[in-house]
């Protein structure tokens, strides 16, 4: 699976939400309760299916994009992906059942199947990266203050990996808009705190899921500057995001198959 | 003069005798002195021959060419570290080739650039489901019917295999729950919902069973990127075994039969090829060898790599075979192929020659043959993984270094899917990003000031939308699913070909150059280094020992190594002398003061002495010549083994046969002699000065 493939597959299949939150200070409960919210809000136990875009920078040009459909069934955390531009990587297709991740390549009509064991699609994304987020589970997090970001005003706060968890990231900043409740920019940092990625989400797209009952966040944009390779960059762009339930028997090799016939 | 010299002769070779156990130190050690500098020079110089017609005759050629801006040194049989090498990039190879033909000793150039691909690998059962899958697709109930008995018997295995492991197993929740798929599987109900419901059982075999057979790490191979048909003329070793080299024009892949043989074929046959080696070419035991005892114990845990391979008739076939050979009354296939696979040292021949003789025609030996076409995935430079397509046209290996590791690391691709591998976008491609681009619409937003440009003034972070209705949506994907409204439909295209003028213009990563005379090679070098800077090219220039990395640093180090034992041998040598001399001239103090007193000349002691130890000198060292020379000759009829594959790459092939230089045999001992002198001068000098009356006054 291409590195970029899972990058945007790491923000896009994610979904991080956030609902509004009227009464706040970030004493520590609150921020515990917080933490737990943003979780709860990326909980999904509906069907999705979003056209991704996803366009990879480096050094300041342009070198990959490619378009894609992306279906998520949470209830049985499976998931599919269908490249359709662009000529090179169309009809190729990843289908996530159980813990097997299965890479479709049309040229060869083949599949091959990975685990989260080898790490998936011989990156070295981990399980986790596709999982729900568990930010509260996983992290512990310190208020740092309030801050402007642009014309924003945002809480800036930090997570810290608690030991036993087995996370990509092991320091993350958040800074989250303090009247929307929407996350706008991510920072992750490695042990010895060096910054290694900054996300942008410049705007939300806020949808009512029936399964959910509730109000879903989809991110429409994010941008994400590799800060270890100077002018490197990822932008996804999501688009025709929906929640409604999908065909029954969609996550079947024989229906991603039949896409690039 | 010669009637002194006579003397002079004579006195030395009756002092010599007289001194039996001096002469015989001094001279041993000159001699094992004399005999280390001729044999390991002679060795050494023969193997450095051989390993660079190795490496000038398989990659390197006699000069590389890569860009100054690389960050790493060129290492092409790698540099010892880990990671990925910065070696910069040649973004346009027709004016770097062209610049280099000025110059009138460069015969050839070729374009390269070599990276490391992934290739995945299913393992058994995915390898059986997926042969189960395509029959099932296929209709034919017949099939269908006999690949199901095969199925259930792998599984019974499986079963088997499980419940021994929950005996010990310190996680049994999961062993059950893996229990109870399997015995899912091997319900009536699993096979006959099979005829409803196809893709739901092959999806529950593909995801629930198959993994239980264990995950094969991909495999690692190393390809280089190049002009196909020109490396195949430009080196004379590389030889296409099997299949053809890459056409002109066509994307291909030819790939290392040594790969091929050791790292791609099934894994039960390279265990019989590896105690083959071991047992019949190097004469070893699997009782005696921990690595052969190794590979013997593994082989009948593999019994799944033959077993899911025999199913119908064969299967049959093979266990009444099996049961006669093995002399066993079992019928079950499983348990014989497991039985088949114990070897010692006693059934090692007649298991090998069955094995290849009845059971090999009948399974998959290899994944793939010349005329497949395979996956191809690699990182770009900038970290993001690639796929390519490309078919096997053949399979190579370099003459003389067929069981060389380091000869067929490489698998050879046609300089442009390298490209593409690389992350070099096509012209085509480029067009068509551009489009899709313009038809997203994502604003460029500079990297300092994105904070600003992204949530300043007018920047609305939330909207709401709706969802289409979900009758819309699950009917446009039922409708894709079954065929109808066609949405996401479409037809990929799949290119093979391209124009052959692009495998000499554009990106490569670095260039062999050939040389018309190598004997000018440093010459050539420095040659080069000037063209290229004055045609502003900002390129490295090096010679194959450079290039080849730590490996071309090998000779080096061991000659170093050697020349350091020679001299600390000679320095001890040269002590010795000194002492000797020294103990000598006390002992002859009442000698040289007679000589001295009956009108010998202190030059004439002086003389003396000299020729003592150069008469000594120059019979030892010789005679240690003449003994590496005679070995080494013998071994260069005989020739010596390579004691192992790295060995054979470094000796050009299976054996090295040495030569001896003539010029070295004889200036080794000189060279000894005159060191000899000079440590001879001093005691030598001091016996001089021995006066009559102090010899007189030493024999009171």
């Amino acid at each position: 699976m291409k590195k970029t493939h899972v990058k945007f597959l790491m923000v896009a299949l994610s979904l991080p939400l956030f609902a509004g939150h009227k009464a706040w200070a970030m004493s520590e409960p609150e921020l515990k309760k917080l933490v737990v919210e943003i979780d709860d809000r990326q909980r999904n136990s509906g069907d999705y299916k979003s056209t991704v875009f996803v366009e990879q920078t480096e050094k300041g040009k342009v070198t990959q994009a490619f378009e894609a459909t992306v279906f998520r069934r949470d209830g049985d955390e499976k998931w599919m992906i269908l490249f359709t531009k662009p000529k090179s990587e169309a009809g190729k297709g990843y289908l996530r059942l159980e813990k097997n991740l299965f890479l479709y390549e049309p040229a060869l009509g083949k599949w091959e199947r990975r685990t989260d064991r080898s790490g998936i699609g011989g990156t070295n994304s981990r399980r986790s990266d596709f999982d729900q987020s568990k930010l509260a589970v996983e992290y512990t997090a310190k208020f740092i203050g309030e801050e402007k970001l642009g014309k924003f005003d945002v809480l800036h706060i930090s997570l810290s990996a608690k030991p036993e968890a087995d996370v990509a990231s092991p320091l993350l900043h958040l800074w989250v808009d303090k009247d929307s409740r929407n996350i706008l920019k991510r920072q992750e940092r490695s042990l010895s705190d060096k910054l290694l990625r900054t996300l942008y989400y410049p705007g939300w797209d806020k949808k009512f899921s029936k399964s959910k009952g509730a109000d879903v966040y989809i991110p429409k944009q994010i941008r994400i500057i590799d800060e270890v390779e100077k002018g490197n960059g990822t932008t996804v762009v999501l688009r025709e995001s929906n929640l409604d339930p999908l065909p029954e028997n969609i996550f079947t090799k024989a229906w991603l198959e039949s896409q690039s016939r | 003069m010669f009637e002194q010299l006579k003397v002079l002769l004579l006195v030395a070779i009756r002092n010599l005798a007289l001194h039996k156990v001096k002469t015989l130190v001094v001279g041993g050690i000159l001699l094992a002195g004399s005999f280390l500098v001729v044999f390991g020079l002679s060795l050494l110089g023969s193997v450095e021959s051989t390993m660079s017609q190795s490496i000038i005759g398989s990659v390197a050629g006699h000069l590389q060419v890569y860009s100054a801006e690389a960050r790493d040194d060129l290492a092409l049989f790698g540099s010892g570290f880990f990671g990925r090498d910065d070696l910069g990039e040649i973004p346009k190879f027709e004016d770097v080739k062209a610049e280099l033909l000025k110059n009138p000793n460069v015969a050839n150039v070729v374009p390269l650039g070599f990276e490391n691909a992934l290739l995945a690998r299913g393992n058994v059962l995915d390898d059986l489901f997926e042969r189960f899958r395509a029959t099932v697709k296929s209709g034919n109930q017949t099939e269908i019917d006999s690949s199901i008995e095969v199925v259930k018997a792998n599984l019974s295995n499986i079963r088997s295999d499980l419940e021994n492991e929950l005996k010990i197993s310190g996680v049994p929740a999961d062993i059950k729950k893996q229990i109870a798929d399997v015995d899912t599987a091997l319900s009536n109900e699993f096979w006959a919902k099979l005829k409803q419901d196809s893709e739901t059982s092959l999806i529950f075999l593909e995801s629930k069973i198959a993994p239980l057979s264990g995950e094969k790490e991909p495999l690692y191979l190393r390809y280089m990127g190049t002009n196909p048909s020109q490396f195949a003329d430009v080196f004379k070793k590389f030889k296409v075994i099997d299949g053809e080299n890459i056409p002109a024009g066509e994307r291909g892949i030819l790939l290392s039969n040594r790969i091929y043989e050791t790292q791609i074929k099934n894994i039960v046959a390279r265990g019989f090829d590896s105690l083959r080696k071991g047992l019949v070419e190097q004469r070893k035991t699997i009782a005696g060898d921990v690595a052969l005892k190794t590979t013997a114990t593994d082989l009948p845990k593999q019994y799944l790599e033959v077993a899911v391979y025999l199913t119908g008739s064969k299967r049959a076939d093979i266990v009444a075979s099996l049961k006669s050979f093995l002399k066993a009354s079992d019928d079950n296939l499983e348990t014989l192929v497991k039985q088949f696979l114990t070897i010692d040292d006693k059934n090692f021949a007649e298991r090998y020659d069955y094995f290849y003789k009845k059971i090999a025609p009948e399974i998959r030996l290899y994944p793939f043959k010349v005329g497949d076409t395979i996956n191809l995935r690699s990182y770009t430079r900038s970290g993001y993984l690639k796929t390519v397509p490309l078919k096997i046209y053949g399979l190579y290996q370099f003459s003389g270094l067929e069981s060389s590791d380091l000869a067929g690391a490489f698998n050879f691709v046609d300089m442009v899917s390298y490209r593409e591998l690389y992350g070099r976008m096509s012209s085509e491609g480029q067009k068509e990003l551009d489009e899709l681009r313009k038809q997203i619409e994502v604003k460029a937003v500079e990297t300092g000031s994105i904070e600003d440009s992204l949530f300043g003034a007018g920047a609305q972070i939330e909207s709401r939308s709706e969802n289409k209705s979900s009758a819309s949506q699950a009917q446009q994907a039922a409708a894709a699913a079954g065929g109808g409204k066609q949405t996401l439909q479409f037809k990929r295209a799949v290119s093979g070909k391209y124009d052959p003028r692009e495998l000499d213009s554009g990106l490569i990563i670095n260039a062999a150059v050939l040389l018309k005379n190598p004997r000018l090679l440093s010459i050539t070098r420095l040659e080069l280094e000037s063209q290229l800077k004055n045609a502003k090219l900002n390129l490295k220039v090096v010679d194959w020992k450079q290039a080849s990395g730590t490996l071309g640093q090998l000779v080096s180090v061991i000659r170093a190594v050697l020349l350091t034992a020679v001299g600390i041998i000679l320095i001890v040598a040269m002590a010795i002398i000194n002492n000797a001399i020294m103990m000598t001239t006390l002992e002859r103090t009442r000698e040289i003061g007679t000589l001295r007193a009956i009108g010998a000349q202190r030059a004439f002691v002086l003389r003396m002495f000299f020729v003592e130890t150069l008469t000594i000198s120059l019979l030892a060292t010789l005679a240690g010549s003449l003994l590496a020379v005679t070995l080494v000759s013998f071994l260069g009829v005989r020739g010596v083994a390579a004691p192992s594959d790295f060995v054979s790459f470094l000796f050009g092939g299976p054996r090295l046969y040495p030569s001896v230089s003539t010029g070295l045999a004889f200036v080794a001992p000189l060279i000894v002699a005159i060191l000899a002198q000079i440590f001879t001068m001093y005691p030598a000098f001091m016996a001089s000065r021995i006066s009559p009356a102090a010899a007189m006054q030493d024999r009171e």
